[in-house]
């Protein structure tokens, strides 16, 4: 065993930090141009550039030359300094044709805001470059100094972020309760950053407060380097388990493909691959307080209530994330019964995450099985180590080789091939090896333009899973085939020979059929050979009727949308096995079209002879504050559901960290690749403004936002410099802001404050006139404020009104002159918090 | 309930109306570019209730130099010639009842402003339509001839409804004169202002489908199957006419110049009447 663990040090060891080196990707498919070049209005020499599809791409010697700025690219990390101060340069943004570097308008927009424009007519490249070309260089990383104060910068907090999460039921019952809840914290260390998540499970007293996670992670152009612990699960026929220690992988290409994607706080993934091997499934964009199901081979598994913010997660997913079933997400708008708005497919599939032609992938980790805190839980205190190997043969092929010892002493080898067969077909085929047993694992999947296909397969031989374990195979089919807009037809079918279960042997049809929009039908059968059926008529905008089964479930539902805020449900099911049913309403409603507020109730007739209810409560205050109440008694009881009487208690706080203050934020999207903005619009004397619908726009753009008791919180922002501006279309008609746009600096990890003041100006308004009536047109018109300076000044128009604004809260004195040397009574103005009309002057 | 109008076919509805041009330098009036100066929405109808009824009207400088822009307010009308007067203002016009933020501003070439009207009535609102104009004017010299102050004028039309509103009218006469002009002469006499919709066809007196009335086209290019026939279709004029007016809107028809036989076909609609009438050309 020693010998082993020397071996795999050995090979961390040898492979964690090898040398750095650098190929761009060659660019391919271009068309070369020979232009002209306008620098800002002004002509240049001409230049060679590459066109792809709608892309320039210029050489790095030209862009240096043109915006006499530096680019350094001879050995990562790769940077760019112009007057705007230094920045990098992804290794991804870099592509190259006969070993000469090139760089794309894309980039250059970005990193430098220099738009590129071509002109069809001179054939010529135009260069906008909004700032000084040949200007002093910067010598630092960091914003372009301050020109002006609407330029804020990103902190560097050591604490960036502090989430609690509390999830309460208690059962009438028995009067027993149950809480888990979770503590995460993160933030900026040692150029790198940091996380951890705290967790306790109320009442059960085997489970103390437990330091569930905690890691350090730093990122590299090519490298990147995670200390602390994580979930492993490198491939469906290897072991998945907790680890603790060291994890260090390498792309030749740039590391940050891998590092950056979407991922939720509650996640602890450290590539991008190892998503679909997470037991939690964090996602954004579900619809407002829907319903998010797991299906996994279509069997439903689990099913959560979305947030009002469109988020919903899934947590302590078995094994089966890491395995082999297909593992779907369904979102429905309100309830389990309606046409899912979408499905998203969440199967780990082999053919995914193709490397390109010369892209090397290379991972390792070094420590030991489950948490190191806690060596006496299941699973933990092996030896753990593993190096993972992947290979772009070309851009259609692509090999892996995986070495683990993990769990038990296990010595693990796994091989695998991608191939892509076409631009619609491809295939995958894995071979593991345990401790001298087999297991396979092949992929053919396609898709074209109506049609899918996807077959997968899995064989694993005699104590293969454990050592008592029986062999096991198991082969699925599933396509589809739209005929036309109205049939899509399809066939599903399984084969599992499994000694632990009953064996499962069908090929099925599929159908769903759409003959006008108001009528969808369809009969799918799932991965255990049982059929679901659907069926909806939707009689108009309002109203529809669904009917469907399932699970040995009758149900039929009529909806009816009250106004666009309120949902009314009425429905019965049935029940085949037992003969039970139940009938309920429920209703749905947000008061005034609050997005951030939902309240439901329903009743429901059980088996006839007793009744039951439902009455819940979502709530997000700020973003970040969010609770929800939900109270069931008997509420669409079956026999076998005799706890369904409980009271549940969801409680979520987030705080962002900035400076030396805490601020509401949502946490859940900013990592170790990505930051945020929160803010909020504040009065002069730094009042929160209490509203909830104006749009920020981030370089022009409105992005995910979120936006609640007057604060606001943009996420999952890359780092970098961005331009937010405040949409002043849904600000109260008497706020004007103080500035339109801040430039602002995100880093990762971490949130910037950004607080866009407004100042309360008001009006007035009135008619000059003769003592007789008679309008006054041209009346000169003056407006002393308190301090007896003059104010503003105006002149009535040919009916005689005026009106003057922008306008401070005060008091103010108003006298007009005729224009004939007269002058009005004095008219003495208080404007306190509103505009005032009807501020009429008659002349003796 | 609250509707704004955009220009067929366009996202942004651009309106370059230029109700007044004053220059000082008559003969170089036409060496001047118009200003570049465009207003979304060209018109807005809002439901006066008991809050007050926030807007918004987006202005943008489509120009390569700054422009520096009041506003200003007004109650109108149209004249017998259907264009907008200015008229003093009531207790009931909207022009009394409009803040507007903010008054006076500058755009950056080639961006906008956004100017929020709140509309706030000072007195309860008669059952009908009231009536404002919203006027962006320039006041700066752009012009980059010496001495020549060019100022220009664009107005929004915002039409506020209290009660019931009926839209009813008749049309008193429908005829094609020898200038080959549709004339719509409309009575409205309802409490808010209607207008005309639909569209006027071209066709060959040959190829005119006599069997069955020729359908409403699809004005917005998107549809690609007209019939190779149509030699023209246009869409009818949407000029507002006033409650309790009477006005002729005046049509010109594009007829081909080649000399021939045609029919015009007339397909709208006046509120919830249709209108369905063919006139004969001949220029032979």
């Amino acid at each position: 065993m020693h010998c082993y663990r020397f071996l795999f040090i050995l090979l961390f060891c040898s492979v964690g930090f090898p040398a750095s080196s650098y190929a761009a990707t060659e660019l391919h498919n271009v068309e070369p141009l020979f232009v002209g070049v306008f620098l800002n209005g002004t002509e240049q020499e001409p230049i060679n550039i590459f066109k792809q599809e709608d892309t320039y791409w210029l050489s790095t010697e030209d862009w240096q030359t043109l915006l006499q700025i530096q680019i350094e690219i001879t050995s990562p990390p790769f940077s760019i300094n112009s007057p705007l101060g230094q920045q990098k340069i992804a290794i991804n943004d870099l592509r190259s044709v006969d070993n000469v570097d090139y760089l794309s308008q894309q980039t250059l927009a970005k990193l430098l805001k220099v738009e590129l424009q071509f002109i069809d007519s001179l054939f010529a490249v135009s260069l906008d470059v909004p700032w000084t070309p040949g200007a002093a260089l910067a010598t630092e990383s960091k914003l372009a100094k301050p020109k002006a104060n609407n330029v804020i910068t990103a902190p560097n907090s050591s604490l960036s972020f502090i989430r609690f999460e509390s999830f309460s039921t208690h059962q009438f019952n028995d009067q027993s309760d149950d809480v888990f809840s979770t503590l995460d914290a993160g933030g900026r260390f040692a150029t790198g950053t940091w996380a951890f998540q705290i967790s306790q499970e109320y009442p059960d007293a085997n489970t103390p407060i437990k330091l569930n996670r905690y890691y350090w992670d730093k990122y590299t152009d090519q490298h990147a380097v995670r200390l602390g612990s994580n979930y492993i699960g490198l491939s469906p026929l290897l072991h998945n388990y907790d680890f603790t220690g060291g994890q260090w992988a390498y792309s030749n290409q740039g590391i940050d493909q891998y590092t950056d994607f979407e991922r939720a706080f509650s996640q602890d993934s450290f590539l991008a691959n190892d998503q679909l091997q997470q037991r939690t499934i964090s996602q954004q964009g579900g619809p407002p307080a829907g319903i998010a199901e797991l299906r996994i081979n279509n069997t439903p598994v689990a099913r959560v209530r979305i947030g009002l913010d469109g988020r919903y997660e899934f947590r302590n997913i078995p094994e089966t994330m890491g395995g082999f079933k297909v593992t779907e997400i369904y979102l429905y708008e309100r309830h389990l019964q309606q046409e899912p708005l979408a499905i998203i497919d969440y199967t780990r599939t082999l053919v995914s995450g193709m490397l390109g032609k010369g892209e090397i992938l290379m991972r390792s980790g070094l420590g030991e099985t489950g948490n190191s805190l806690y060596p006496d839980e299941p699973q933990s205190g092996d030896f753990a180590s593993f190096i993972q190997a992947r290979y772009g043969l070309s851009d259609r092929w692509t090999v892996e080789t995986t070495l683990q010892r993990s769990l038990n002493g296990d010595n693990e080898l796994l091989l695998t091939n991608q191939f892509a067969i076409s631009s619609n077909w491809a295939t995958a085929f894995s071979l593991a090896s345990r401790n001298n047993h087999f297991g396979a694992q092949a992929e053919l999947t396609g898709l074209g333009n109506n049609w899918d296909f996807r077959f997968r397969g899995l064989h694993r031989s005699d104590a293969y899973q454990q050592a008592d374990s029986d062999s096991l195979d198991d082969y699925n089919l599933r396509t589809f085939y739209r005929i036309n807009k109205v049939f899509n037809l399809g066939l599903v079918g399984r084969y599992l020979k499994d000694n632990s279960q009953q064996d499962i042997n069908f090929l099925l049809p599929a159908a769903d059929w759409r003959p006008n929009p108001q009528f969808f039908a369809s009969a799918v059968p799932n991965f255990d050979g049982n059929y679901r059926l659907h069926a909806n008529y939707r009689f108009n905008p309002r109203l529809q009727f669904i009917s469907e089964f399932e699970d040995d479930l009758y149900t039929q539902q009529l909806d009816y949308y009250i106004d666009d805020d309120t949902l009314l449900s009425i429905a019965h099911e049935y029940r085949q096995k037992d003969g039970e049913f139940s009938s309920y309403t429920l209703l749905d409603w947000r008061p005034n079209g609050d997005q951030y507020a939902l309240w439901r109730a329903g009743v429901s007739l059980n088996n006839g002879d007793s009744t039951g209810y439902l009455l819940s409560w979502q709530r997000i205050f700020t973003p970040g504050l969010e609770l929800s109440l939900e109270y069931h008694n008997q509420y669409r009881l079956f026999e076998e559901n005799e706890d369904n009487h409980f009271l549940m208690v969801n409680l979520i706080v987030d705080f962002a960290h900035v400076g030396k203050r805490f601020l509401p934020a949502d946490n859940r999207y900013v990592n170790a690749t990505r930051g945020g903005i929160v803010g909020s619009i504040k009065h002069a004397n730094g009042d929160t403004i209490p509203v909830d619908d104006i749009a920020f726009r981030i370089n022009g753009r409105q992005l995910n936002q979120q936006q609640a008791g007057g604060y606001f919180h943009l996420n999952h922002l890359k780092p970098g410099t961005y331009q937010i501006s405040i949409d002043e279309s849904k600000l109260p008609i008497e706020y004007a802001p103080k500035h339109r746009y801040y430039d602002v600096e995100v880093a990762s990890s971490a949130f910037t404050e950004v607080n866009f003041e407004v100042v309360a100006e008001y009006g007035i308004a009135g008619k000059i006139s003769q003592h007789n009536g008679q309008a006054i047109a041209g009346a000169n018109i003056t407006l002393i404020s308190n301090n007896n300076k003059v104010s503003h000044k105006a002149s009535s128009n040919r009916f005689g009104f005026y009106r003057i604004d922008q306008l401070p809260p005060g008091n103010y004195s108003l006298t007009a002159n005729d224009g004939e040397g007269n002058i009005s009574p004095t008219l003495i103005i208080e404007i306190k918090n509103d505009y005032l009309f009807g501020q009429d002057i008659f002349f003796q | 309930m609250i509707k704004k109008y955009c220009m067929p076919g366009q996202i942004l509805a651009i309106l370059m109306l230029f109700f007044n041009v004053s220059i000082s330098v008559a003969e170089e009036a036409n060496l001047l570019p118009p200003p570049q100066v465009a207003v979304s929405p060209s018109v807005i109808e809002t439901v006066l209730g008991n809050k007050p009824s926030n807007e918004v009207i987006h202005v943008y400088n489509l120009g390569d130099k700054p422009l520096t822009i009041s506003t200003t307010v007004a109650h109108w009308d149209t004249n017998k010639n259907n264009q907008v007067r200015v008229i003093p203002p009531t207790e009931q016009s909207l022009d009394q009842w409009i803040i507007i933020n903010p008054l006076s501003f500058t755009i950056p070439a080639g961006k906008s402003q956004v100017v929020r009207l709140s509309i706030r009535p000072q007195a309860i609102p008669a059952e009908g339509e009231h009536r404002g104009m919203v006027f962006f004017e320039n006041k700066q010299d752009n012009s980059e001839i010496e001495g020549v102050s060019a100022l220009f004028r664009i107005g929004v039309g915002i039409y506020g409804l209290a009660g019931n509103i009926t839209r009813q009218g008749t049309l008193q006469a429908l005829t094609l004169d020898k200038e080959n002009n549709l004339q719509f002469t409309i009575k409205s006499t309802g409490n808010a202002n209607i207008r005309l919709t639909g569209q006027y066809s071209v066709w060959r007196e040959t190829d005119f489908p006599t069997n069955k009335m020729p359908p409403l086209f699809d004005l917005t290019g998107k549809d690609t199957n007209l019939p190779a026939t149509l030699l023209d279709v246009t869409a009818l004029p949407t000029t507002p006419v006033l409650a309790n007016t009477t006005r002729t809107l005046v049509v010109p028809v594009n007829v081909p110049q080649q000399a021939g036989e045609y029919i015009v076909f007339v397909n709208g609609m006046l509120g919830e009447t249709p209108i369905k009438q063919a006139f004969d050309i001949n220029t032979l």
